[in-house]
């Protein structure tokens, strides 16, 4: 069985017998990356299921819990191209810090489809604007979405280019610190086609995982 | 019930094989769904392309004894289209999910078939008389001038080719925002319930503007969900009780005497986890895809990613029986995962006597087990090991370390071949199995021998099904 995707650095059948050891901090890695890419691609799908999504939130609750519940753990993480190296390794604390950071991500997607489904487009739950430490200020012109200002980028090991599908007003690129939001919070999302272009209303800032 | 060897043990083989020869079958004719009638004369699918296909068992013909009665085509017709709700910019599949017969009352029969969002009753009647001498009209229709005609005549009812005719009876459409998972015809026959991710509609058949909510798990907040609505069954004999399964391995029984809504449960179960097994995938692979009634109902079966479970409906706090569909899988959960394989709904179905239940895996297996004599024997649907003449043999999959001549590996599994429908006779020991993979899709009827090691040749079909 060949898995799509992720190149792994490690055996993820292996099993670590002492959480603490690196292997299962890899694998929990591992399944965070994988189930955030999950989470993604699903929402892109024609038709997404919501029981897959509630697993696969579930899952990435329980992961963002462990990882928790461990105490300031170094993690290797390979520095991406073109992404202020400096800004990301200064940025690499423990973990506690961050889960909330995974469980807000949840809860704006839960929130996102109830606004979808129902067809009562209700305002995703707003955060004051946060300025990115070291990193460049979202456009002008974004609606203030900002759920995932602070969030640190080494806990999100993710492999691949643009996650979400959104182009926004500031036409940015690939290279520049851009963050997009996993799933993107319009009233449109997450059930919209692909291919529809949001309004200036609705962009939102990027929010992108390093590459490895 | 089918066993290996000795004795009065049923050989299982291969009866017929419906569905395209060829590898290029279209994924609009992968089957959704298979189901048997009450009296089991008759099988319906359902497919991803909105079609429904009835197969009619032919009565055994005495020329030729030793062919046990065939399935043939008994009607085709499309059920669902795809639609488009340009409300919500989406898609609505046609794909039928699932298919419910109506117990027979007169000469017609009527089933239920359901998309993601739509319930269709269907009428499947005969028609094998015409009337002739009209009147009014001409033989071929034209009317007649009226000035012209000098005598009056009755009309005489002349016998004609069978015609199956499937008309929709009643559209039951607006009830659901989620994805229909289910539905499930009450024993009062006059009311099925409907259930989706997050709620469960209870109908009357004469009625489709109009359903009941009975259960509504939907949280205020859709941030705090966690759970949905997997399966949902009417118990078939009180026509108040029903079940419904969840994606975290718990099943809740209702008695509709007790609220309009059913939101609180009258049972609640639920097995204690080990906590030696626990991983990230736990929650996951404890997710029921499917419930099932007894005949009795006395007893429920419920399926999770890796065994099926029999519960006492008289005890909530564990099943009374388990069986292990591919425990082989557990240390495979990661790779599973990655593959979306773990997600995989399956079904099961129970016997006519409740005596065995059977359910499907990968690499085109189907397994059965036999809760008498906790046997239980592994096969495999699949055209290249179905020669003519000859009984399915049992299969084995290899857990580690050498693996024997006949067994196959872990590794060597094919995940894109899936049995996830599979139905059984209500009286007979025959059973329907559709197996998928990217491609092909057919639905495998084998048969069993009762009291030799005769053989019963297998039929093969032509491609396809005929579409009238």
């Amino acid at each position: 069985m060949m898995p799509k995707g992720q190149k792994r650095k490690l055996s993820i059948e292996e099993e670590a017998s002492d959480y603490r050891a690196p292997t299962w901090e890899s694998q929990q890695q591992f399944l965070l990356t994988v189930s955030l890419n999950k989470y993604q691609f699903s929402q892109q799908l024609r038709e997404p299921s919501l029981r897959r999504s509630v697993l696969i939130a579930n899952t990435l609750r329980q992961i963002s819990l462990q990882m928790s519940m461990v105490p300031s753990v170094n993690v290797e993480v390979s520095e991406p191209p073109g992404i202020a190296s400096s800004a990301l390794t200064a940025s690499i604390t423990n973990y506690s810090s961050e889960s909330n950071f995974h469980i807000t991500v949840i809860s704006s997607i839960l929130a996102a489809l109830d606004s979808t489904i129902d067809g009562n487009p209700q305002p995703p739950p707003r955060i004051p604007l946060r300025p990115l430490e070291n990193m460049s200020k979202p456009y002008e012109g974004s609606v203030a979405l900002d759920l995932f200002q602070d969030i640190d980028t080494s806990l999100v090991d993710i492999d691949m280019g643009v996650i979400g599908h959104r182009s926004t007003e500031g036409g940015h690129t690939a290279g520049d610190d851009l963050f997009m939001y996993l799933p993107p919070f319009s009233p449109h999302s997450p059930f919209s086609p692909h291919s529809i272009t949001p309004t200036s209303q609705n962009a939102q800032p990027a929010l992108i995982g390093q590459l490895a | 019930m089918a066993g290996v060897a000795g004795g009065n043990d049923f050989q299982w083989c291969f009866s017929q094989v419906k569905g395209a020869i060829d590898e290029d079958v279209a994924e609009a004719d992968i089957i959704s769904t298979v189901e048997f009638n009450y009296s089991g004369e008759l099988l319906a699918t359902g497919d991803k392309g909105g079609r429904v296909v009835i197969f009619q068992h032919e009565q055994e013909s005495k020329n030729r004894p030793h062919l046990r009665g065939e399935y043939n085509v008994y009607s085709t017709f499309q059920s669902h289209e795809p639609e488009f709700d340009y409300l919500k910019s989406l898609e609505i599949e046609e794909k039928i999910n699932k298919i419910r017969w109506l117990p027979q009352q007169n000469a017609a029969h009527f089933l239920l078939s359901t998309n993601d969002k739509t319930i269709k009753l269907w009428k499947i009647s005969e028609r094998d008389k015409r009337a002739e001498g009209y009147n009014l009209k001409d033989e071929d229709g034209r009317l007649r001038d009226p000035f012209r005609i000098t005598s009056l005549r009755v009309p005489v009812l002349m016998p004609m080719d069978l015609m199956v005719e499937a008309s929709p009876r009643r559209i039951f459409a607006n009830a659901h925002t989620y994805h229909i998972n289910s539905i499930s015809v009450n024993s009062d026959h006059e009311t099925y319930l409907s259930a989706d991710d997050l709620r469960i509609n209870l109908w009357h058949l004469e009625i489709t503007d109009r359903s009941f909510n009975i259960v509504d798990i939907k949280p205020a907040n859709m941030e705090e969900l966690t759970e949905v609505i997997t399966a949902a069954e009417c118990h078939p004999h009180q026509c108040n009780v029903f079940v419904y399964s969840s994606s975290k391995g718990t099943i809740r029984l209702c008695d509709m005497r007790a609220a309009a809504l059913c939101d609180r449960h009258s049972k609640f179960f639920e097995e204690p986890e080990d906590p030696s097994s626990r991983s990230f995938f736990s929650e996951i692979i404890s997710s029921i895809s499917d419930v099932k009634f007894s005949h009795s109902g006395r007893y429920m079966m419920t399926r999770d990613y890796l065994s099926v479970k029999v519960w006492d409906l008289n005890m909530e706090n564990r099943p009374v029986e388990t069986y292990q569909v591919h425990e082989y899988l557990r240390s495979k959960l990661c790779s599973l995962y990655e593959n979306d394989c773990i997600f995989d709904k399956f079904e099961c179905c129970w016997n006519g006597s409740d005596s065995a239940i059977m359910t499907g895996s990968y690499n085109n297996f189907f397994r059965m087990f036999d809760r008498n004599t906790r046997r239980d024997i592994t096969l495999e649907a699949s055209r290249e090991s179905s020669k003519p003449r000859a009984t399915l043999k049992p299969r084995k999959v290899s857990t580690g370390g050498k693996r024997k001549k006949d067994e196959i590996s872990v590794d060597s599994l094919d995940f894109n071949k899936k049995i996830l429908h599979t139905a059984w006779h209500p009286k007979d020991n025959v059973i329907a199995v559709a197996a998928t993979n990217n491609l092909e899709s057919a639905a495998l009827i084998p048969t069993s021998i009762s009291d030799s090691y005769k053989l019963c040749p297998p039929m093969f079909y032509k491609p396809h099904v005929h579409y009238l």
